[in-house]
This record gives structure tokens, C-alpha cells and sequence, in this order.
């Protein structure tokens, strides 16, 4: 047997690698994983991606472009409808947008540590290192953590996972509306950044609501315990929230009297409430959104996925033919993703694994 | 049929507001635009950055374009003009620019583009010959692989050949590339 060792076209005609180089979150991570544990292939890998990058001509993923576009388009339009509310409408430059996307793609490299130097390099001048989401108008999208946490993104809403997310370092920043269901873990609290406040987390589910130029903030609170840590934090304002409390913080914006350009300065209190929970259901009216009623009758898991997909907007992907065939009936009442799954696997069994942002359904 | 999806009636829709029609027409524009754009600046980070931009630009004015026949070359020339108002911002003058195509509206061939990203002027001569090794039926498929991001499966379809053939073909031109450029 004359063993070849592997070269850069190895992995250049691999479709996961391919995936990797264009920004795949479930290819880098095993990717970055690969290299970690093969170290001796760290140098072909660095070659394999100089030559992606010089075949694919640096394009980059139109769909990521889009999404960045469409987000900054709406970024804008909010802006701009806060403005013309005080009737002084300007243009809004929106500084560069678009370089968020190179910067996400530098991640991925620069995990992966020391040798893939090239490509993070080129980008690291970006200065942005982090994993991006954005959700645009009526859409929504799950994302799965590599803790396995799980955080549901709400339409117009945008969350940026920081570069070295791992078990022991969970941080992650959101503008706009999430429901999170965070893995316990006591030894590394899931930190949680807003505009405001942080929010530190040991193992639970919560909804938080903050959208720039809304009245305020809010972060319900279903399960577990939370601490709300202000920005630039004082350990004596700390604030911690029991299951079904939220905690509200109101933006008031007030004029100011300083100067000709009358700008207002936001004036924010804070308040503990209680959550309503409905009579029926004992859900909480806060993470509504995040629930839906479902009526399956007799219809093939294939089919009941498109519809998983399209409202959890996360990418349901059968490795096995056959269990797309099972059949199932069932009414959801404001189920997650993760509950749904559940109740149909109890009637029929399959496995299923989690990724970033898949859910791999197999045969058990 | 396929008439509302045209560029033509795309632009018509955006000058009223209609912002899907937008989000169309950058997808169905983008890798042309990012082909012409690299032809004009080999630099794909800023050429990225400026058809953002453009698009930012016809958003904000949408109620203020012009009907336009052509939106396809209206774009191109857009997006020339970005492309050199940014390198004059920049305080780089447009005389560094590669200009493979003088004529305006026209995008630059694959290997042309890939060439003159390369500045490193050995790397750049390597490149050259190594292309010149490879058949222009190889060039093609790694273009199709590399540059449209094509599946093995859809690039086996469009050359009516076994996906083992497209496979063989893309891994035996990629050997012969990175040996001559001593990777």
C-alpha cells in the first residue's frame, strides 16, 4: 500500500471544507476541531484555504451580503422613522455594514489558532470578531450554541456571539428580541449583553426584548435565576429576578435645554414586575412569540419539518430517507421547536442532533 | 412569463417603494456586480463594500431615479463611480486602478480577475503559467467550483458528465495549480 499523504486539493474538493471557507458555522466548527486534533495537517490546511481564497476571488456569500444589506436597510428606515418623529428627518450614515460579514468569516480562522494565518490576517483589520445573526421583518431564526443552549431570534433583530463562545467562555450581545434557553452550568455563567445591562445567567429560559429606539428594555424571566448587571456596573445595583418577575427599564426621553440642537437625553428607570401568566395555558404572554399552535393530521414527518422550518427558521435535514416517511398526528399548543420534537418522537421514535443552525433528524 | 422578474420591471417596482424588489434584484445583480467590480478594482473587500453601498444609495433615493432602460449597465457605471469616489476618499488616486476593461459594462474574464488580485508580482507570474498548464475545459470547472460556488452534482449536470468525471477533473486541476505555484 503506497499511502499519499493528503495535499491542499484534498481539501479543496471537499464540499464541507468548501462550506468551512465560506463561513458554514456547523463545518467550521468541525473544521477548527480537526485541525486542533491534526495538528501535522495545520500547514496544507493554511495552503487549501491561500488557494480558496485566490480561486474564489475573495467574493464571500452573496446570501450573508444580503442579509447585512437588509439589515442595514432596516436599521436605517428605524432610524430615520425615530428622527422624523422629532421632525428633523437627516440622512443617517450607517458606518459600514458590510465589513461585519468579513470579520465573521475571520473568525472562523482565527479559532482554529496559529496556523490558518493567511486569511486572518488579510482580515483582522476589520476589528469586528464575532459570529453574526440577523432576522429582517416576519422572520425569525434558532440558533443552537456549541453548549447546546438554545436562543430563538425574533424578527428585526440581530445577535452577535463573541469569537471564543466555548463551554467555558458564554457570552453573547443582542439588539432587538430573543428567548434563550441557556445549559446549566453553575461554574460558567452565560453572560448576556444589551444596550443597558448585561444579564447573567446560570441555567434557565428568558425573553429579552431591546430594540433600539423602542420605549425600553425588558427581560422576562421563566425558569432558573437571573442577575441584571448595568453597564459600567456597580456590584451594589445588581438586581436578581425569580421566575416569572421581568425586569423593565424605561428609556424617558426628555429635551434638553443645553443648546440649539435640542437633543434629547434618555433618562431610564428600572422596575421589577410580575409576569401574567395566561389562566389556560400557564404561559407567560412574553414569550407568545416564540410558541405556536399546530394541527398535524396524518402527515409525513417530511412535511411537518417544512413547517418546523419555516416557523422556527431553523433548516430541519433528514439523514435517513426512510424516517421522512413516518407519519404522524398531533396538535402542538405553543410548543418550542425542541418540546415538538419531543412529543413526536414519544409516538415514533428517531433521533435527532442539533447544530448551529440545522436540526439533523436520523433514524434511532 | 418570467416578465415581472426582469431588471427593467425590478427597478420600476423600487422607484415605488417596493423593497423586496430591491432585495431581487441585488441577488439576481450581486456576482455581476462583484465580477465587474473586481474588474474595475482588484480588491474584493472594498468592491463588496461599495455595492453595498450602492444599493444603500438607490434605497434612499428611490423616489427620485430615473426610469432607466438599461439597469444593468446603469448599475455597472454606479458602480464604477462608487469604486472611484472611495479610492479618492481614500486618498488612493484612480490611476492605481487595473482598469482590466477599458470599455465600461463589460466583466473582466475569471482568470483575469483571479490574476490581477494577486499583486505580489512572483505569486502573480506563477499564477500565470499555472493557468496556462491547465486545458480550458479544467479553467471552467474551477471557475464553476470555486467562483459560482456550484455543487459537483450541478456542475456534472451542465457539462453532461458523471459527477466522478467533474470530481476527477476539478482535483487533477487543482494538483496541477498548486504544484506550479509551489504550495
Amino acid at each position: 500500500m503506497d499511502f499519499q499523504p493528503p495535499g491542499p486539493e484534498d481539501f479543496l474538493c471537499d464540499e464541507s471544507f468548501l462550506r468551512f471557507c465560506g463561513g458554514e458555522y456547523a463545518d467550521t466548527l468541525f473544521w477548527n476541531n480537526w485541525v486542533k486534533e491534526n495538528p501535522e495537517y495545520a500547514g496544507v490546511v493554511d495552503k487549501a484555504l491561500r488557494l480558496y481564497d485566490m480561486l474564489n476571488a475573495g467574493q464571500g456569500n452573496s446570501k450573508e451580503q444580503l442579509a447585512a444589506m437588509k439589515d442595514a436597510i432596516g436599521r436605517r428606515e428605524k432610524f430615520q422613522r425615530m428622527l422624523s418623529h422629532d421632525g428633523k428627518a437627516k440622512v443617517v450614515r450607517i458606518k459600514r455594514p458590510w465589513m461585519r460579514y468579513a470579520a465573521a468569516a475571520a473568525v472562523v480562522l482565527l479559532v482554529a489558532g496559529g496556523s490558518m494565518t493567511y486569511l486572518w490576517k488579510k482580515r483582522a483589520a476589520t476589528g469586528l470578531l464575532a459570529y453574526e445573526y440577523y432576522t429582517v421583518a416576519k422572520s425569525r431564526k434558532t440558533i443552537v450554541l456549541p453548549d447546546s443552549s438554545v436562543i430563538m431570534l425574533n424578527e428585526n433583530s440581530h445577535l452577535s456571539i463573541s469569537k471564543d463562545f466555548d463551554s467555558e467562555h458564554r457570552e453573547v450581545t443582542i439588539t432587538g428580541e430573543a428567548f434563550f434557553d441557556v445549559k446549566h452550568d453553575q461554574e460558567h455563567p452565560f453572560i448576556v449583553h444589551t444596550s443597558e445591562y448585561r444579564i447573567r445567567v446560570l441555567g434557565t429560559s428568558f425573553n429579552v426584548k431591546s430594540y433600539p429606539g423602542s420605549h425600553g428594555t425588558e427581560t422576562g424571566l421563566i425558569s432558573g435565576k437571573v442577575e441584571i448587571v448595568p453597564n459600567g456596573d456597580d456590584a451594589k445595583d445588581r438586581i436578581i429576578l425569580r421566575p416569572n418577575e421581568k425586569f423593565v427599564l424605561e428609556r424617558e426621553r426628555q429635551p434638553s435645554i443645553s443648546n440649539t440642537h435640542s437633543a434629547t437625553v434618555a433618562v431610564s428607570k428600572g422596575i421589577v414586575a410580575k409576569i401574567k401568566l395566561d389562566t389556560l395555558t400557564r404561559h407567560a404572554p412574553e414569550t407568545a412569540w416564540a410558541r405556536r399552535k399546530m394541527e398535524i393530521s396524518d402527515e409525513t414527518f417530511e412535511q411537518i419539518a417544512l413547517k418546523l422550518q419555516d416557523w422556527y427558521g431553523i433548516r430541519v435535514i433528514f439523514a435517513s430517507e426512510e424516517v421522512k416517511q413516518y407519519r404522524y398526528t398531533a396538535t402542538f399548543n405553543d410548543e418550542t421547536i425542541f418540546k415538538a420534537l419531543q412529543y413526536l418522537k414519544q409516538s415514533y421514535p428517531f433521533n435527532y442532533r442539533i447544530e448551529q443552525d440545522a436540526i439533523v433528524i436520523s433514524r434511532s | 412569463m418570467q416578465q415581472t422578474d426582469e431588471p427593467v420591471s425590478l427597478w420600476q417596482k423600487i422607484r415605488k417603494g417596493d423593497k423586496e424588489a430591491l432585495f431581487v434584484l441585488y441577488d439576481d445583480m450581486y456576482f455581476h456586480l462583484v465580477r465587474y467590480g473586481l474588474s474595475v478594482y482588484a480588491d474584493s473587500d472594498l468592491v463588496k463594500d461599495c455595492i453595498g453601498q450602492l444599493f444603500l444609495k438607490i434605497w434612499d433615493r428611490h423616489a427620485s431615479l430615473n426610469d432607466v432602460e438599461n439597469v444593468r449597465s446603469y448599475l455597472f457605471t454606479f458602480l464604477r463611480r462608487t469604486i472611484v469616489d472611495h479610492l479618492n476618499a481614500k486618498g488612493r488616486t484612480a490611476s492605481v486602478m487595473l482598469d482590466i476593461h477599458a470599455e465600461e459594462g463589460t466583466e473582466a474574464s475569471y482568470e483575469e480577475i483571479i490574476i490581477a488580485r494577486e499583486r505580489d508580482e512572483e505569486m502573480n507570474r506563477d499564477l500565470r503559467n499555472a493557468l496556462n498548464a491547465l486545458s480550458p475545459k479544467q479553467i471552467e470547472l474551477i471557475r464553476m467550483k470555486f467562483f459560482e460556488n456550484l455543487s459537483y452534482k450541478e456542475i456534472a449536470h451542465l457539462n453532461s458528465q458523471s459527477v466522478k468525471t467533474s470530481y476527477n477533473t476539478i482535483y487533477d486541476a487543482i494538483k496541477v495549480l498548486r504544484l506550479k505555484l509551489k504550495m
